[in-house]
């Protein structure tokens, strides 16, 4: 009976084995974290809502900078995001009025016709704007836009 | 049992029969068989069976890791089924709508709506040599929009504390570089219409550069090289910066 009989327990194979078994224990349990994760967070996706937050929030704040970098970050094209691209656009029109009014001033080639054109631009945008809450923004830079051309125009 | 001498009934384990007392070969054959038994129990209680213990670890680690293994095994075929089929539908919806595709990228340059042009580019992975012109205009359009982003930072900076930030500046004098050089590595080649469109970007820049900026032509000219180093940056940002400082 003693000859049929391995009595050498294997126990470096049960611990090497048993390090094996916990690591992918391990594995496993880290895989099922990070998945529950991906699947709370939506893969690390942003949501609709959370970039519309972002979005109003720096529209609020009247940070257009900020909301272009938004825009144009997450390629935030469709029509959910007009509002914001409207307002983007009248402050855009506003400084290039500021801008070719001065190249302007300094006897640039074409300068003048650049202002009146980014000038109307935001009148039109002011006189209809495609969104209601802009009105006031839109005719504020207006304001603005006028004033910085006027003394041009004095001159 | 019945003695073979007395003929009287015993136990068969008895060693002798109580009556007569002949000895008994089949008790004295028991007692030998159950001394053995006794021995192999006493060894295998202090040998075998911590042995045992063992194995019947060793037995469940075994089907444990088979388990796992199995386990692992199913999670990567499921990862690769994955990939090859988002893979598959990608190619496939790209294939089935190439028309589509290529109508809807044509349509949106040309009413140069290029900023939607490069994520439509992007999400489909059409970035290549089939659509080089495209691809260029939007990689052109991604430095100047790169440019616009500062341009209004700039411009709000000083509406909100009156000078922009240094870090602003430096910006712009980058994107203003990178939309002057015009330098698409992957598609050299301006094609004539992408061309034009870099010109006219070139040409607001280098307004915005001597307009607000105040760069002098020499400033000019470093900023029109192919290649602006780390120090011309900063010396360009530092100039600008002394110089309007602000205004």
């Amino acid at each position: 009976m003693n000859n049929t009989i391995e009595t050498r327990p294997p126990k470096v194979r049960i611990v090497l084995k048993s390090i094996a078994a916990v690591l992918l224990c391990l594995f496993f349990i880290q895989l099922l974290l990070f998945t529950l994760e991906s699947v709370s967070t939506n893969g690390g996706e942003v949501t609709k809502s959370e970039l519309i937050g972002w979005c109003d929030q720096s529209y609020r704040e009247r940070n257009y900078p900020e909301l272009y970098e938004m825009l144009t970050l997450y390629d935030l094209y469709d029509a959910d995001y007009d509002l914001y691209w409207e307002a983007v656009r009248a402050y855009t029109a506003y400084t290039d009025v500021v801008e070719w009014s001065r190249a302007a001033s300094l006897g640039t080639e074409g300068a003048q016709k650049r202002a009146q054109e980014s000038l109307a631009t935001l009148q039109n945008l002011a006189a209809q704007p495609a969104f209601e809450q802009n009105t006031s923004l839109a005719r504020q830079l207006l304001e603005a836009a006028q004033a910085e051309l006027s003394p041009q125009e004095n001159n | 049992m019945k003695c073979k001498n007395c003929g009287a009934n015993y136990r068969s384990r008895e060693l002798f029969c109580p009556y007569c007392k002949t000895p008994n070969p089949r008790g004295k054959l028991w007692k030998q068989q159950r001394q053995a038994a006794q021995q192999d129990y006493q060894w295998a209680a202090g040998e075998v069976v911590p042995v045992l213990r063992w194995r019947a670890a060793n037995r469940i680690l075994n089907r444990v890791l088979l388990i796992e293994l199995g386990l692992l095994v199913l999670c990567v075929i499921g990862v690769i089924a994955a990939f090859a089929l988002g893979n598959t539908a990608l190619q496939a919806g790209i294939l089935q709508g190439n028309g589509e595709i290529t109508e809807e990228l044509a349509a949106l340059y040309e009413e140069e709506r290029f900023g939607e042009l490069y994520a439509r580019l992007s999400e489909t992975e059409l970035f290549g040599e089939d659509y080089y012109e495209y691809s260029q205009m939007a990689l052109l359009y991604s430095d100047y929009e790169s440019f616009c982003e500062s341009r209004l930072r700039f411009f709000y900076e000083i509406e909100q504390q009156e000078a922009p930030d240094e870090y602003t500046v430096s910006r712009l004098v980058g994107d203003i570089h990178d939309v002057i050089a015009a330098d698409i590595p992957a598609y050299p080649e301006l094609t004539e219409r992408n061309a034009a469109f870099a010109a006219q970007y070139r040409n607001e820049v280098l307004t915005f550069a001597q307009v607000l900026l105040g760069l002098n032509e020499s400033e000019m000219e470093t900023l029109g090289q192919e290649y602006l180093t780390m120090a011309e940056e900063e010396a360009l940002t530092e100039a600008i910066w002394e110089r309007r400082a602000w205004e």
